[in-house]
């Protein structure tokens, strides 16, 4: 290989041809079935005691005795040997007589078979590694994390191999690797919880990590032992040694052992379904050979860990899936009680909104910026809130580099490099947020990260260290993922906040139907009510009538006094009960509405008190001219001339000096008219009461008596043309009572 | 002016005291002119009378010349009156005339719509009750002239339907 393979050309070094093996290992690539020898490692003829062109026009068959191929051919190449080597017994091959441990696997219509010298004759004992791997899958049943369960089986890694260290790595969706857990000699600095760029594991490396699950280098310095021919005869291309184990390492790989001063190391692969979930590292810093045995357990043991590991952290999914949806139920049943959903999230226990696990939550409603935990500014909120309205459409947004996506935020992305937004309105920017800091914020540092970087034999290139600060580099403004049951969660919550508002609406829109129909009732009630009274009442005056008509002879002074008071009382109670018709009427008949001069609505008022106005002198000043309005021309002259009439009564002055008139409206809303008096004013705690119906201030005969229905009606005419009446007052010295005749326009109030 | 003999009133309102009043002003407005008081208290007397057959070798119903109607009956409304008066071929050219506690704008159109001939708010005020009633006789005993009464003068006939057991 070149020697200016770098990290950006390695992504397309063809590792699974290198076209040489490992010198401990010896391969041999066979025809099927003669068994005929197409290539040797060059090591061959050393190992086997011949020549290469010798061996090269043998078949396996010269090199085996009878007994061993021939269960070879039975027992072996009988089977699906395709795409995993399979390790047989020790055999002895070749002319020297030499025991060797052999992989045998088919790729590409060839047989190829490696054989490593059967040196540590005492690997074979079986079943001290068999009960140790019992004892280890027993062990590994009983842990509860993946992370805990990986740090076990790191730790019988390294007691089945000796390897002075053993790191678990687990990649990230991105492909950048994370060491989760680790066995190390007790002197060796930790890489626990080091970050390595996905640069680090070139893609076809990645792959052929998935295609064989482990691969051993003894010796990093080691000299590659090239195929002999260096091309496969029958197809005059290079050798595909993607499933063989012993396959001579990338040059960039050795590289960078050497530079973290590795001498020997092994990789076991862990895989799920097809997917690359994470890496057994094994590093050595002398020379290291581990046996077939000893390898065949590793595997075994990695293969456990592929389906535990698989359902452990579906498990652990599930624990955090089962405590969203329970931190949702208990939003849910909150929200469907209390009638403000963002009440019952403000008060909602925890580090963020639903459970969901972020740095900090933001809740922007009605212009209101509520923050929990680690957020960016109440005003950065608003602007990104407002800037997600504008620009983004899902109602449920996420990414895990906000900065980069959305542009010109002056967000801080330590605090707020990912964001999981939940959109609550069309109109308005509301939303539900969950922030995430910069993942190099999140990360735990095992060794001192400010300790000067190692330099390897290749120069300071690749060290973890640098490893790590290429890793910083590459996740500047990212953030950890979001996880599709936190979207999912988010979802929830904005579904069950729009559902609690949209049954809050309802239930408001019926509250107003059964109030409406209450007061169509009541109303009811008070017109048939009046009419049922009077018929007693006018029993009781007729006979009152009578019996002055047939019996004024009979009675005294006295007696014709009490008989008449009883006809005034009864009289009395009738103009009480025309009132509250009166009333009641108002409340159900329509307005007609047309263009009313009110200039003529107040002569008109004016004439009619025109008694009362010559008895108290009273001087009325009236307004030049008043705007045209849209009302009944009827029922304005019956409010200006209880409001006129009022001010008469209510009034100790001589004269009573009475203004009409109206002020024009600041914005374009409703012109507000006014009648002013300087009588004797209303105290400030009986101002609301007077527009209670037969509610009176006075004693009966005081200020020429009424029975306290005309304010009452007054505000009812001004309310059933959509406006409002309300007063102000200084007792001794008069009121004004203002009212307008539409309603105020909305963004007045 | 040509006077009717014995004019007759049949007043349908069900309070006591009203028709008190009511009888005590009619008997007193024309003590000269002796005026028949024939009374109902719901609407579903009238309508049964108005359904009655005739039967023979007995009195007929005096047939009355006004029909002061109260409209606030128990039961049956006292508008339902005015519509079964109206249609009924005897009676419906027979002035009625609404005595009603209601002063409401729609009652009092829909009486006129449906045929009253005038339409009185019964008042609290003693006199002014009186002399409502006294404008009533004045009207519609002495001032206008009623259509003649049927021949013979009988205020019910056999209904359309025959009553299988005659």
């Amino acid at each position: 290989m070149s020697e200016q393979t770098d990290l950006t050309n390695c992504d397309r070094e063809p590792i699974h041809i290198p076209g040489s093996v490992q010198p401990h290992a010896t391969l041999l690539v066979l025809q099927e079935p003669s068994l005929s020898i197409m290539q040797a490692s060059a090591n061959a003829p050393e190992r086997l005691g011949m020549s290469m062109e010798e061996l090269l026009k043998m078949s396996l068959a010269d090199l085996l005795p009878a007994a061993d191929l021939e269960h070879l051919e039975k027992q072996i190449l009988s089977k699906q040997l395709e795409a995993s080597p399979h390790y047989l017994p020790p055999l002895a091959i070749g002319k020297l007589g030499q025991s060797f441990e052999v992989l045998v696997h088919r790729h590409q219509g060839v047989l190829i078979m490696e054989m490593e010298l059967w040196e540590d004759q005492n690997s074979m004992v079986q079943e001290e590694v068999y009960t140790s791997l019992k004892h280890t899958l027993n062990q590994l049943q009983g842990t509860t994390s993946v992370v805990e369960f990986c740090q076990r089986a790191a730790e019988h890694v390294s007691k089945f191999t000796g390897f002075d260290r053993i790191m678990v790595y687990r990649f990230a969706d991105d492909a950048s690797g994370h060491v989760i857990a680790e066995a190390r000699r007790a002197d060796l600095e930790s890489y626990l919880g080091l970050h390595y760029p996905a640069s680090d594991i070139p893609k076809q490396a990645r792959k052929l990590f998935v295609r064989s699950q482990l691969r051993l280098n003894p010796d990093v310095r080691y000299k590659p032992v090239p195929l002999v021919p260096e091309m496969r005869p029958d197809t005059a291309g290079p050798l595909d040694m993607s499933y063989c184990v012993s396959r001579s390492m990338s040059p960039i790989h050795a590289e960078y052992l050497q530079n973290m001063g590795v001498t020997a190391s092994m990789s076991i692969s862990i895989v799920i379904g097809d997917e690359l979930w994470g890496l057994f590292a094994c590093h050595h810093y002398s020379p290291r050979y581990v046996s077939h045995t000893t390898r065949m357990a590793c595997e075994f043991l990695a293969h456990m860990l592929s389906l535990q590991v698989s359902s452990k952290e579906s498990d652990e999914q599930h624990e955090y899936k089962t405590k969203l949806l329970h931190e949702h139920r208990l939003l849910a049943d909150a929200m469907s009680m209390h009638s403000d959903f963002s009440q019952v999230l403000i008060q909602s226990p925890g580090k963020t909104f639903a459970g969901i696990e972020a740095g900090g939550s933001a809740l922007i409603y009605n212009d209101e910026v509520h923050l929990r935990g680690n957020t960016p500014e109440a005003a950065a909120v608003h602007q990104l809130a407002a800037k997600l309205a504008q620009e983004t459409e899902p109602s449920v947004w996420s990414t895990d580099h906000l900065g980069s996506v959305v542009k010109g935020l002056k967000i801080d992305s330590s605090m707020a490099s990912g964001l999981l937004a939940a959109r609550l309105s069309k109109q308005h920017p509301a939303y539900l947020m969950w922030f995430r800091p910069e993942e190099t914020q999140t990360m735990k540092w095992a060794g001192d990260p400010t300790k000067p970087v190692e330099t390897g034999p290749h120069g300071d290139r690749l060290t973890p260290r640098k490893s790590f600060e290429l890793w910083q580099q590459e996740v500047r403004g990212k953030s950890v993922p979001w996880l599709a049951c936190e979207i999912e969660a988010a979802r929830l919550l904005r579904q069950t906040i729009l559902e609690s508002e949209v049954r809050r609406a309802e239930q408001l829109t019926r509250l107003n139907i059964e109030l409406d129909e209450r007061n169509r009732q009541l109303d009811s009630f008070a017109y048939v009510a009046s009419h049922d009274l009077k018929e007693p009442l006018r029993g009781i005056n007729n006979y009152s009538n009578f019996l002055m008509e047939d019996y004024a002879g009979q009675l005294d002074d006295q007696g014709m006094a009490y008989l008449r008071t009883m006809m005034r009382l009864t009289e009395r109670m009738e103009t009480l009960l025309d009132s509250l018709l009166y009333y009641s009427r108002l409340s159900r008949a329509e307005i007609r509405a047309q263009k009313v001069n009110l200039m003529l609505v107040v002569e008109d008022a004016l004439e009619m008190l025109i008694a009362r106005r010559e008895e108290t002198g009273a001087k009325i000043v009236l307004a030049e001219n008043f705007p045209p309005v849209d009302g009944d021309a009827d029922r304005l002259s019956e409010v200006f001339s209880n409001l006129i009439s009022n001010a008469i009564k209510y009034n100790d002055k001589k004269p009573p000096e009475i203004t009409l008139g109206w002020l024009p409206s600041e914005d374009s809303s409703a012109p507000v008219f006014y009648v002013r008096d300087n009588g004797i004013g209303i105290a400030k705690e009986h101002q609301q009461l007077v527009f209670q119906i037969f509610k009176r201030l006075h004693a009966r005969e005081q200020y020429g008596g009424g029975v306290g229905a005309g304010l009452t009606i007054v505000r009812k005419i001004i309310e059933r043309h959509g406006g409002r009446i309300w007063l102000e007052s200084r007792p001794g010295q008069g009121t004004t009572f203002y009212f307008t005749l539409q309603p105020d326009s909305p963004n007045h109030d | 002016m040509t006077e009717i003999i014995n004019p007759s009133f049949l007043v349908v309102e069900d309070s006591d005291e009203d028709y008190a009043a009511l009888e005590r002003i009619l008997k007193r407005a024309k003590a000269d002119v002796p005026i028949r008081l024939q009374r109902c208290t719901s609407a579903e007397q009238v309508l049964d009378m108005l359904k009655a057959p005739v039967l023979p070798n007995r009195p007929l119903p005096p047939l009355p010349a006004v029909i002061v109607l109260d409209l606030n009956l128990p039961g049956v409304n006292g508008k339902s009156v005015l519509l079964a008066v109206r249609q009924h071929p005897r009676l419906k050219r027979t002035p009625v005339v609404i005595f009603s506690t209601s002063s409401s704008p729609q009652d009092i159109a829909w009486c006129y719509e449906h045929g009253a001939n005038s339409y009185h708010v019964k008042q609290t005020d003693y006199s002014a009750f009186k002399r409502a009633v006294e404008l009533l006789v004045d009207y519609w005993v002495e001032a206008v002239r009623l259509p003649l009464p049927p021949a013979p003068e009988c205020l019910l006939e056999k209904p359309d339907e025959a009553d299988p057991r005659l």
